[in-house]
C-alpha cells in the first residue's frame, strides 16, 4: 500500500459517497476508474479496499444497488437511498472540512490572511 | 474491445478457482474483471494474455483474517467472505423487516388465529389431533416450500457429481450450477429447513408415545408456531421475488 493510499483510505467511503452524490448512479470498477480520472492518477482506489465499503454502506442502507444486463452479463449499480442522502451529505461536509483544515496546517499563511 | 466467449470463460474459471460460492459476489467481480480487461486492451494496447494477468495482480493483496481460530484468507476468497458479512447482515435486517409486514396484513392475522386454534388444542382438547396437524403443517411445508425443493435439488446435484463426476470433467455451466448459491437469504432458509425438520421429528416421535417432557414440546410447537413459519415463508417470498 502507497503512503497515498494510506492517507485516503479512512475517507474511502465519503469519497465514494462524493462520487455517487455527483453522479447518480455507478458500478465498481467505474468509481476506481472516476477517481484515478478525477486525480490525474495519483489516488487509486484498491478494488480490495472499494468493494467492501461499498458491501458496508449496502447493508447499511445507505446505498441500494440496481443491476442491468450489459453485454450478455450482469453489472451492478450503486445509488444513494433517500435515507443515504443525508449521511452522504454529511460525510461529504466532514471531508471538505477536514480538507480544508490540513490545507491551513499544510499553508499556515492561508489562515492569517 | 469486446472480449470473446473464450476470453470471457477463462476469466470465469480463474475467478471460479478461488472458490468463491455467492454468485453475486461472482456476477459483480465478473463484470470488474471483463470491465478492466476490455480497457487495458484498448487503453494500453495490451493483449488479453499480457491484460487479464495484470488485473488479476490488483486483488491478489488483499487478506483477511476472519477471527483468531480461523485460518487467513486471501484474494477473491477474502474480498468473498467480506461481502458476505456485509449480505447476511442486511439479509437479515431485511427479513425481520418483511416477517412484521406480513405479520401486520391479512395473512398474518389468520395464521396467528391458525397457530393459536392449533396450540389451544394442544393443550386443552387432542394433543394427538393437534400434534397430527402441526405434522400435517410440517410435511407440507418442507416438501412444498421452494426453498426445501431448490436445497433438494442442489444436494442432488452435488451428490451426483460427487459419485460420479470429477470438478475437472465439469463443463463451465455445470461448474457455474454446482458452485454458486444464487441467493442471500438461503442462509436462513437451511437453518429454519433444519429447525423445522428438528421439531417435525419431535412432533412424530411424541405421535407414537415416546417420552418427551411436556415442556420441551410446549417450547418447540410455541417457537415453531409463531416463530419459524412465518419467517420462513417471508424468506420464501422474498426468493421468489428476488428470483
Amino acid at each position: 500500500m502507497t503512503q497515498m493510499q494510506k492517507h485516503v483510505k479512512g475517507s474511502l467511503s465519503a469519497i465514494v459517497l462524493k462520487l455517487l452524490y455527483d453522479n447518480g448512479r455507478m458500478y465498481g470498477y467505474e468509481i476506481t476508474q472516476k477517481v484515478k480520472e478525477l486525480t490525474k492518477d495519483d489516488i487509486t482506489i484498491t478494488e480490495g479496499a472499494l468493494y467492501p465499503i461499498l458491501h458496508k454502506l449496502e447493508a447499511e442502507d445507505i446505498l441500494t444497488p440496481e443491476t442491468e444486463r450489459v453485454d450478455g452479463r450482469i453489472r451492478k449499480y450503486y445509488k444513494i437511498t433517500p435515507k443515504g442522502n443525508a449521511v452522504a451529505k454529511d460525510r461529504i461536509a466532514e471531508l471538505k472540512a477536514f480538507a480544508e483544515n490540513l490545507n491551513l496546517i499544510l499553508n499556515p499563511k492561508l489562515g492569517s490572511a | 474491445m469486446k472480449l470473446t466467449p473464450e476470453q470471457i470463460e477463462t476469466i470465469e474459471y480463474y475467478i471460479l478457482s478461488w472458490d468463491i460460492k455467492n454468485k453475486d459476489f461472482y456476477e459483480e467481480i465478473l463484470d470488474h474483471f471483463i470491465s478492466a480487461v476490455e480497457e487495458r486492451m484498448v487503453k494500453e494496447n495490451e493483449s488479453f494474455d499480457y491484460a487479464f494477468p495484470e488485473v488479476t495482480h490488483v486483488f491478489a493483496d488483499h487478506i483477511i483474517k476472519p477471527a483468531w481460530f480461523l485460518e487467513t484468507f486471501s484474494g477473491l476468497k477474502a474480498l468473498e467472505l467480506e461481502f458476505q458479512k456485509a449480505a447476511h447482515k442486511m439479509a437479515f435486517k431485511v427479513l425481520m423487516k418483511d416477517a412484521l409486514r406480513h405479520l401486520k396484513n391479512g395473512f398474518g392475522l389468520i395464521w396467528l388465529l391458525l397457530a393459536l386454534a392449533l396450540y389451544v388444542t394442544f393443550f386443552f382438547f387432542s394433543t394427538y389431533v393437534a400434534q397430527a396437524a402441526c405434522g400435517l403443517i410440517n410435511i407440507v411445508f418442507l416438501m412444498f416450500s421452494p426453498i426445501s425443493l431448490k436445497g433438494l435439488k442442489r444436494g442432488y446435484r452435488h451428490l451426483r457429481i460427487k459419485v460420479f463426476r470429477t470438478e475437472a470433467s465439469l463443463s463451465l455451466e455445470e461448474l457455474k450450477q454446482v458452485k454458486l448459491i444464487p441467493t442471500k437469504f438461503n442462509s436462513f432458509g437451511h437453518v429454519l429447513f433444519l429447525l423445522g425438520f428438528v421439531l417435525s421429528i419431535v412432533n412424530f416421535v411424541n405421535v407414537f408415545d415416546f417420552e418427551i417432557s411436556k415442556e420441551t414440546i410446549q417450547v418447540g410447537i410455541l417457537a415453531y408456531l409463531f416463530l419459524i413459519i412465518p419467517i420462513s415463508w417471508t424468506a420464501y417470498k422474498l426468493e421468489s421475488k428476488k428470483a
